[in-house]
């Protein structure tokens, strides 16, 4: 067996020696791997890049305000809208710059002009200026925005109801209609959506104070109206015009006579001069211009996000 | 009398060689088992990035579907530049309708594939090293745009 009582040599334990060595240096190399590993739990916890999804939400905040400048804009008759877009990207913009994010908002082209038609009376009914009861409101139009509706007085059965069409150029019988009338006990909307649509929905809101419709948004009284939205339980199309087939229709009121109160609303086509008057005059429904769509320049900068792009603005029109 | 037919050279080699054997074979395991884990690592490193970079990708898709003309969208974020001690490459491709993100790293040689959705389910065939990485789409004005990446 071998000598294992000391004697003076020194050298042994040479093989154990490298392999302490080989084995330490094999650790080092696992530490720098668990170190990987320990970064990997890290940088998988992480959430997304700062600012990304803010510019977007931002964009929603930029649209509205615009939309609220379009409305006033209307409104006044000013139809000047290049103040009201710097002075949102100005305020917004030295908001923003706290956050370390630039953001520009200008205007891109000159906004798109159309034609509001409009009666504000509170207390006659919807006659055109030559007093027909059936009269046609514009033709040629592709879109409408911000039809609104007041109604003091309305007729009592659904047989002479104040109705509003959308008539489809070209076929006959191709209507998208509402009509409204008052049964004692609520209003009731009646909509039929026309050939392409599913079948006619009514919806009922309780009488007492005048009614206020906001066709586009399909509200009566700040009420939901399916009738004016979406079917509930089918969850087909109810929205303005949606069955109407051809791609441009004429606005039709028949029964003006039965129906007393106000309505507003900008349409992308020829307003009906003989039926309207030119300019608002207490007493007749007139057409005016309006501001019907905006197109804004946007942009959104952070170190890491660049978003720059062009957005229309067109407010109060239905989601197609 | 214990050492009759004995040999001192015979029993110094018998036992030199019976450690070298053992000790080597430990310290094969050893590394065998720090290369196991390093592989395992660097695909687990890769998988987190491939997903962060998929999620800036979709998220350039999100600007591009809400703009009405885009002109630029462009998210940036830094990534490590290599891997537990390897290089990677990071490749966007369309693979026919089905975007894919390829991670490989060079040494040794692992590949992590993931599927991007974006909207127009079309991308810019492109490639970018470890780093800074960013996800890009530039408007053409009337094509909906396609994402790439790119080092930034």
């Amino acid at each position: 067996m071998a000598d294992l009582r000391g004697s003076a040599n020194s050298d042994r334990g040479q093989i154990l020696l490298i392999a302490a060595f080989t084995l330490a240096v094999i650790f080092v190399a696992l530490a720098l791997v668990i170190n990987s590993a320990i970064f990997t739990q890290n940088m998988a916890s992480r959430g997304e890049v700062v600012g990304s999804s803010d510019a977007l939400l931002y964009q929603q905040q930029v649209e509205q305000s615009v939309g609220e400048a379009i409305r006033y804009a209307n409104e006044d008759g000013s139809l000047t809208i290049q103040g009201s877009i710097s002075d949102i990207g100005e305020a917004g913009g030295r908001q923003q710059i706290r956050d370390g994010r630039l953001i520009n908002v200008s205007l891109a082209s000159s906004p798109t002009i159309e034609k509001r038609i409009a009666f504000e009376s509170s207390g006659d009914p919807f006659l055109s200026q030559n007093g027909d009861e059936n009269w046609q409101l514009a033709t040629d139009v592709e879109g409408t925005r911000n039809f609104q509706i007041e109604a003091n007085v309305l007729a009592s059965s659904s047989a002479d109801a104040f109705t509003i069409q959308a008539n489809g150029s070209g076929t006959a019988g191709d209507i998208w209609s509402l009509s409204i009338h008052d049964d004692g006990t609520d209003y009731v909307l009646e909509v039929d959506p026309g050939p392409d649509g599913p079948s006619s929905m009514e919806c009922k809101v309780s009488s007492g104070s005048p009614l206020e419709v906001d066709v586009m948004r399909g509200t009566a009284n700040g009420h939901h109206c399916p009738a004016l939205t979406r079917d509930v339980g089918t969850g087909e199309q109810m929205w303005w015009a949606t069955g109407v087939t051809a791609s441009d229709y004429e606005i039709w009121m028949k029964n003006g006579d039965q129906i007393e109160g106000d309505f507003s609303m900008v349409v992308d086509g020829t307003h009906n001069s003989t039926n309207l008057q030119l300019g608002s005059t207490v007493g007749d429904p007139y057409h005016t211009d309006a501001i019907y769509s905006v197109d804004v320049e946007y942009l959104y900068l952070t170190p890491n996000v660049e978003y720059e792009a062009e957005i229309e603005v067109a407010p109060g029109e239905t989601p197609s | 009398m214990t050492d009759r037919a004995t040999s001192t050279t015979l029993s110094y080699v018998l036992t030199l060689s019976i450690a070298t054997v053992l000790v080597g074979g430990l310290i094969l395991a050893g590394s065998t088992f720090v290369e196991d884990q390093r592989e395992n690592v660097i695909r687990q490193e890769m998988q987190v990035v491939g997903e962060h970079l998929a999620s800036n990708i979709e998220q350039v898709d999100r600007y591009n579907r809400s703009a009405d003309r885009l002109e630029e969208a462009r998210v940036s974020q830094t990534f490590p530049s290599d891997v537990t001690g390897s290089s990677y490459l990071v490749e966007l491709e369309d693979d026919g309708g089905q975007p894919q993100l390829h991670l490989t790293s060079s040494q040794p040689r692992v590949t992590v594939s993931l599927n991007v959705s974006v909207s127009e389910d079309n991308v810019e065939g492109s490639e970018a090293s470890g780093g800074r990485i960013l996800a890009r789409c530039t408007g053409t004005g009337t094509d909906p745009c396609e994402p790439e990446i790119d080092n930034a």
